[in-house]
């Protein structure tokens, strides 16, 4: 864990921007703003990527793509969207082949605002994002834990009377009733 | 009307032999087709051409058509075209002999969208 | 005795910046079909601009379209309105078009042949290229206020002046690119890698370009003259010395050496401009309603860029159309593909400079 802090991998998707912010992005990564001093390295491959970053009001075709793209990022992951159309939609919303933001189809833990986002703001944004991210990774160890004790108790004492034991749905419940509970508790920041 | 362009008027029957007269791929540079809709059920078709390293204005094949009309296909001629009558066949829903349907458009998006009606 | 496969390229790649899909049939690595998928990032553009934006805010969204060439977006729309209007902007809003646009061009073609050079695995020349490339980036923010987005030119000249502060400033940046310039020259002409990498390699020759009908330095590098800053009278290049770069070859190296020729070609002008500036204003009022139609072709860093406008004396135009370079040059990218090796594949790619949301709007 303590490598993936130090240096984690940003995956760039631009789904429908105007190439401003992708080449401030590009910008970030070369010597003047240098973004590879925080360890971090701009790579094409969702499987190995810790950061996602977006840009652009993302469009019909594009959609299904970025939808594709955050379900194969290894969890915890964290989302940046840069640029005024990444946020709302800018100047682009309600236009007939546009979604009007990135936050309909994936949930946006970071906003960079600008037209086009300025490459320090994009700086801040990334590093508000690792904070977001070491946070994620804390509740992440927790889950396991918690729930291997129960799941233990559960089995132990299924197996003493003798039942069926379904694994895959005790895990299931478990995990439903886990999430229930963190819902419901209100958070504390 | 036309400020800075020439104006050839044809027609539907004429437009290819027209464009196969006209054109000669070492003169002139083929730059796009472009429909202009009136809202009346009419469109006006323009093909713009312009010449290699003068500064003579360009010059636009224009015709009117409707959206019943099947509008001849120029890429036998010019084999680069397909892309802008892919373009009309999508934006516009006109029918173009070959053009094939969704070059930018998905199945949720509203169709022909630059119709005026 | 074929080795079929089918290969996916896009729309998420690790050599490409922009969203574009392309399906390659191989046999044994040859190439023999492609598909191409463009319109990922189509948004719509020229629906809104006919149908609620008013003819001056256009000017603002147009430059949306794309941020590496948004200058010249913005540009062609306003000499378009200004033919419909018949109305010529002063002299000293002329000059100051030139500079910005010059300036965008720059960029442009740096981050271009920065790309190239990545694709060819040389690494210290693309952070070399950015490096430098900040320096026309602060150039424009000094002269715009914005380092993408500039949103420099307005319907009757320009929105900003050039203030003398600015014109030291810029003299000082300048003047150190320029040097570094003729270097890049110097290793882009005279390298053994690089030359081994892109010689030969993806060969446009020039009856295939004239039959395609490319556009901008693709054309440009297989000998076909047509720039349209010599062919449609916008802005007084010609007495700024403006002098059209014809490459021979039709490959990669081409291409490139054609942007590179280009840059210092660009960097004559805005000398020139900077010593010549004429007086007067840089702004003037213009009244009256769009009527009829009017056409304007601009050379944007890829290639010709042309909007076609129809305004029938309303505040919303009936028709403004948009084609951009990369959408001319799709069909002569698609049949050059085939018979390549796919290892040159995103090279080809990147040596085209594609910009996607210029093709789909």
């Amino acid at each position: 864990m303590s490598i993936r802090k130090k240096s984690p991998w940003i995956l760039h998707y631009n789904c429908g921007s105007c190439n401003g912010c992708d080449i401030e992005i590009l910008a970030c990564t070369g010597p003047k703003y240098d973004v590879e001093r925080f360890g971090i390295i701009n790579k094409g491959n969702p499987k190995q990527a810790d950061i996602l970053v977006v840009t652009g009001p993302v469009t019909k075709r594009t959609r299904a793509r970025l939808l594709r793209l955050y379900m194969q990022m290894p969890e915890p992951k964290v989302v940046v969207a840069v640029g005024a159309c990444a946020c709302t939609g800018g100047v682009f919303r309600h236009m007939y082949n546009v979604e009007n933001g990135v936050d309909r189809y994936i949930p946006v833990d970071v906003y960079v605002p600008g037209c086009a986002a300025r490459p320090e703001n994009i700086l801040k944004g990334i590093a508000l994002a690792l904070e977001i991210w070491e946070k994620k990774t804390k509740d992440t160890i927790e889950i396991p834990t918690v729930i291997k004790k129960e799941y233990e108790k559960i089995v132990a004492k299924m197996l003493m009377h003798g039942q069926v034991v379904d694994r895959r749905k005790i895990i299931y419940d478990l995990v439903s009733k886990y999430i229930q509970r963190k819902l419901e508790t209100p958070k504390c920041d | 009307m036309y400020k800075n362009f020439k104006v050839i008027e044809t027609s539907l029957e004429k437009l290819k032999d027209d464009i196969k007269n006209f054109y000669d791929p070492s003169k002139y540079h083929f730059i796009t087709i472009n429909a202009i809709d009136f809202g009346n059920g009419k469109v006006n078709l323009k093909y713009f051409f312009s010449k290699y390293d003068t500064m003579e204005e360009p010059i636009a094949f224009s015709l009117d058509v409707t959206y019943e009309d099947t509008i001849p296909t120029i890429t036998d001629i010019i084999p680069s075209a397909w892309i802008s009558e892919a373009e009309l066949a999508d934006l516009f829903g006109l029918k173009i002999e070959g053009a094939q349907k969704g070059l930018f458009l998905e199945p949720d998006s509203p169709p022909a969208p630059l119709r005026r009606s | 005795m074929g080795n079929k496969m089918i290969v996916p390229f896009g729309s998420q790649h690790v050599a490409l910046p922009e969203p574009v899909r392309f399906v390659f049939e191989t046999e044994n690595e040859i190439i023999t079909n492609v598909e191409v998928d463009v319109g990922y990032v189509h948004r719509g553009i020229e629906k809104a601009c006919q149908t609620k934006i008013g003819y001056k805010q256009v000017a603002y969204v147009v430059p949306r379209i794309c941020g590496l060439c948004s200058i010249s977006h913005n540009m062609a729309y306003i000499i378009a309105i200004e033919k419909l209007l018949e109305f010529e902007a002063p002299k000293r809003a002329k000059y100051l078009r030139v500079l910005a646009h010059e300036l965008d061009r720059i960029h442009s073609h740096l981050f271009a042949m920065a790309h190239v050079a990545e694709a060819a695995g040389y690494e210290n020349l693309v952070m070399y290229l950015f490096r430098d490339r900040e320096l026309v980036m602060e150039c424009l923010e000094l002269l715009t206020g914005n380092r993408v987005q500039f949103d420099y030119g307005c319907i009757g000249g320009v929105n900003r002046d050039l203030t003398p502060e600015v014109e030291k400033e810029l003299r000082k940046k300048l003047k150190k690119l320029e040097e570094r310039l003729f270097w890049f020259r110097d290793v882009y002409l005279n390298d053994y890698t690089l030359n081994l990498r892109w010689k030969g390699v993806g060969v446009i020759p020039k009856e295939m370009a004239e039959k395609y009908n490319a556009a901008g330095p693709v054309a440009r590098g297989s000998g076909v003259r047509t720039d349209a800053r010599a062919e449609f009278d916008a802005l007084p290049y010609r007495e700024l010395g403006f002098e059209m770069v014809v490459y021979e070859d039709g490959d990669i190296w081409a291409r490139n050496m054609v942007r590179m020729d280009e840059l210092l070609i660009s960097m004559r002008m805005i000398w020139n401009v900077l010593d010549g500036l004429p007086e007067g204003n840089y702004k003037e009022n213009v009244k009256g309603m769009p009527k009829g139609e009017a056409v304007c072709r601009w050379e944007a860093p890829r290639g010709e860029l042309f909007y076609h406008v129809r305004g029938d004396g309303k505040q919303i135009l009936t028709r403004m159309r948009v084609k951009t370079p990369t959408f001319s040059n799709i069909p002569v990218l698609k049949e050059l593909f085939i018979g390549a090796n796919y290892a040159d594949v995103p090279a080809i790619i990147i040596s085209f400079d594609p910009c996607l949301s210029c093709t789909a709007r």
